[in-house]
């Protein structure tokens, strides 16, 4: 295996074509139409077109995929996060054209996205699951029925969609009066989703803090499982930020995560990279199995940092049947503290409404400690047809307060002009006491931003404006005075170089 | 050389002298500052700001680090300075560069009393008009010199002349209201 076609787009693609680099493999990228001059195929040795800029006519078309491994010559396929990653469509696929799948088999992916199915797994393993309805309620379940199952499982509940994920086609119910509606709005949303409109009841927990446990597995039967990941601050069930270790797990309950977390991989015959999720309950430490991720995860740097173990080279090297050789006591021995941002093209001060557009200029933060996994560049379109996610910010320290300090510091480094991002509201959000305290759950975020009721987050004094208002004459200025013909629309900057040289020689 | 910039609805006229090599003098809002400039990267522009008034040449500059980007859209700019943004529209003078000349000093329409200020601080070098009098849209009012340059004050729509406050040879500073007028 000397070549690996990387399934995916954007900031993922990036990091596995690192990877790839990293083990002295040799990556294929795959672009639609709009993503011709995107970072991932810049930094790839070989790209392919696979189609049109929809998704659905591009990064999610199996045969394309196949397609274009076969003419690069490619021997694996890593399929990144999101897109493909749970469709076992794909791994088959790759089977049957002779290509290694990094990931699991696609009997374990189709047993795990059923959310029905790896709740039984997870009981069958001796795990807690969050109280529930053991079976899916598909479409022909009557009213009847659903009032039955959700009497059962207790108010407040959760809606969700048995093939669900990412926060899509989940309703929350605290009274019987709002079950129908909430159920109609779950199933629409799961049905143009995920193509599976069955749903099923959970109980919701009052202020569960989510942590999760991310699990290597090879092919020899080793499992591995590393410290937890917090990722209890989430807007509208989307992670914001995600941080390792948790304050909220001691050693002991971190022994017990992780072993519960092989223990359910191991029920299922997992392989490769996966995450087991968990609902936390901070005052008694009961925990309950939520789902398990049969992918990599967005987050996963944080665990990187604080491991030392790069889970994407795992990832190919146990694709290519090597065994584990990792220790598994230091795995669960987090050294220091690391967080991660999810910078977004939304715009915080719009209700976070996607903000597609054109990157006009822009300036990651570096320093010791500081990881930024970018995937755009400046002159580059952000498209509107992809996730919004532009850019993972991850700082490591030898303690949260370090780390804290260390990732305000890097947010104020960060400089993106031309399209909205979230990177104001991070600022904001990091400067919070209850993220200083670690005094959060999964209700936080959703809280705090209802009573700030869109006030902005922005900062803008008068100073302020007085200098902007300074930069930009300044800038006209120098914009005016180079040679007349050479005044045009394109951007000054080559002309304001020039003039500066010319300045230099006088 | 005056530069009208306007940011969040308002327009301010920033005066800029160029003293040589990449220094300037810079007056915002009657506040005077001077500017050593370095392009040394593509879209930012890194400002040093001495305080005009210390006496001490080898003073602690304070640092202005600017990404800067043109939107591609007549004289705006994208500027993102310690964690905020703005979105600048500058207004060209002649062949200048930026967004066609607007109406100095007036706001866009005229309704009830209108008060023509000075965008900085300067010397009165003409004065156009007497009380009572009808002026059109965009006829010039009042002509401010400062940093050798003259700027001519226009009416942003037809009016009378209610009040003229300042005579030629005044120094006003910004902000002053020079000439008051009536739709």
């Amino acid at each position: 295996m000397n070549k690996i076609l990387i399934a995916n787009r954007g900031e993922i693609a990036v990091r596995i074509i690192r990877a790839c680099r990293d083990l002295g493999l040799s990556s294929v990228a795959v672009y639609s139409e709009c993503d011709r001059g995107a970072l991932h195929v810049r930094f790839a040795d070989e790209a392919v077109p696979i189609g049109p800029s929809p998704p659905s006519e591009s990064y999610l078309q199996v045969d394309a995929i196949v397609d274009a491994a076969r003419r690069s010559g490619a021997a694996a396929v890593h399929p990144g996060y999101g897109f493909l990653a749970e469709n076992a469509a794909l791994p088959r696929a790759c089977q049957e054209s002779g290509l290694v799948f990094i990931g699991p088999t696609p009997e374990a992916i189709e047993l795990m996205g059923s959310k029905t199915a790896a709740r039984r797994a997870a009981t069958e393993a001796g795990v807690t699951v969050v109280p529930g309805t053991s079976d899916p309620l598909g479409a022909a379940a009557s009213d009847a029925d659903l009032t039955a199952a959700a009497a059962a499982v207790g108010y407040p509940l959760l809606v969700k969609a048995v093939s669900g994920g990412g926060g899509k086609g989940m309703r929350a119910v605290s009274a019987p009066a709002d079950l129908p509606h909430a159920v109609r709005a779950a199933r629409s949303e799961a049905a143009s989703s995920f193509g599976d409109a069955a749903i099923y009841f959970e109980r919701r927990l009052t202020q569960p803090r989510h942590v999760e446990v991310q699990l290597l597995a090879d092919h020899h039967g080793t499992i591995l499982a590393f410290v937890e990941r917090e990722c209890s601050i989430q807007r509208r069930h989307q992670k914001v930020i995600e941080e390792s270790p948790s304050v909220a797990v001691s050693p002991a309950l971190r022994a017990r995560l992780a072993a519960a977390a092989v223990s359910v991989a191991a029920r299922v015959g997992y392989t490769n990279a996966g995450t087991i999720e968990f609902l936390l309950d901070d005052e008694t430490g009961a925990f309950f199995f939520l789902e398990m991720n049969t992918r990599l995860q967005v987050e996963h740097p944080v665990t990187e940092m604080v491991t030392g173990v790069d889970l994407v080279q795992w990832q190919i090297r146990i694709a290519r049947g090597e065994p584990l050789t990792l220790d598994p006591t230091r795995l669960l021995e987090p050294a220091g503290h690391a967080i991660e941002c999810r910078v977004y093209a939304e715009d915080p001060d719009n209700q976070f409404l996607p903000s597609p557009g054109r990157i006009l200029a822009m300036r990651t933060p570096a320093g010791p400690a500081v990881r930024d996994d970018t995937g755009v560049a400046a002159g580059l379109d952000v498209p509107m047809f992809y996730d919004p996610l532009i850019s993972k910010l991850i700082v490591w320290g030898a303690d949260r307060r370090q780390a804290t300090a260390r990732m305000t510091r890097a947010l104020r480094e960060y400089q993106v002009v031309g399209i909205k991002t979230t990177l104001p509201f991070f600022r904001w959000l990091l400067g919070r006491p209850e993220f200083a305290d670690g005094r959060f759950d999964t209700t936080f975020l959703d809280r705090v931003l209802q009573q700030r009721n869109g006030q902005p987050f922005e900062s803008r004094d008068e100073e302020g404006v007085r200098r902007a208002a300074m930069v930009a004459a300044l800038y006209a200025c120098r914009r005016s005075t180079g040679s007349s013909g050479d005044r045009g629309d394109r951007p000054g900057v080559g002309r304001w170089q020039r003039q500066a040289r010319v300045d230099g020689l006088r | 050389m005056l530069i009208e910039v306007e940011i969040d609805g308002t327009v301010r006229a920033v005066s800029v002298e160029a003293l040589g090599g990449l220094r300037f003098r810079t007056t915002v809002d009657g506040m005077s500052h001077l500017v050593e400039l370095t392009e040394a990267e593509a879209s930012r522009l890194s400002l040093l700001v001495h305080d005009p008034s210390a006496v001490d040449e080898c003073a602690a500059r304070t640092t202005i680090d600017a990404l800067v980007a043109e939107t591609g859209r007549p004289g705006e700019l994208a500027i993102e300075m310690a964690g905020a943004t703005f979105q600048a529209r500058v207004f060209g003078h002649g062949r200048a560069w930026g967004a066609r000349r607007r109406v100095t000093g007036v706001e866009p329409a005229v309704a009830g009393t209108e008060q023509v200020r000075a965008p900085m601080p300067g010397k009165i070098a003409r004065v156009l008009v007497a009380p009572g009098e009808r002026v059109r849209s965009r006829q010039p009012l009042v002509v401010v010199e400062a940093m050798k340059m003259e700027n001519e004050l226009r009416a942003g729509a037809d009016a009378h002349v209610k009040d003229v406050l300042v005579t030629e040879g005044t120094l006003v500073e910004a902000g002053r209201v020079l000439v008051v007028l009536e739709g």
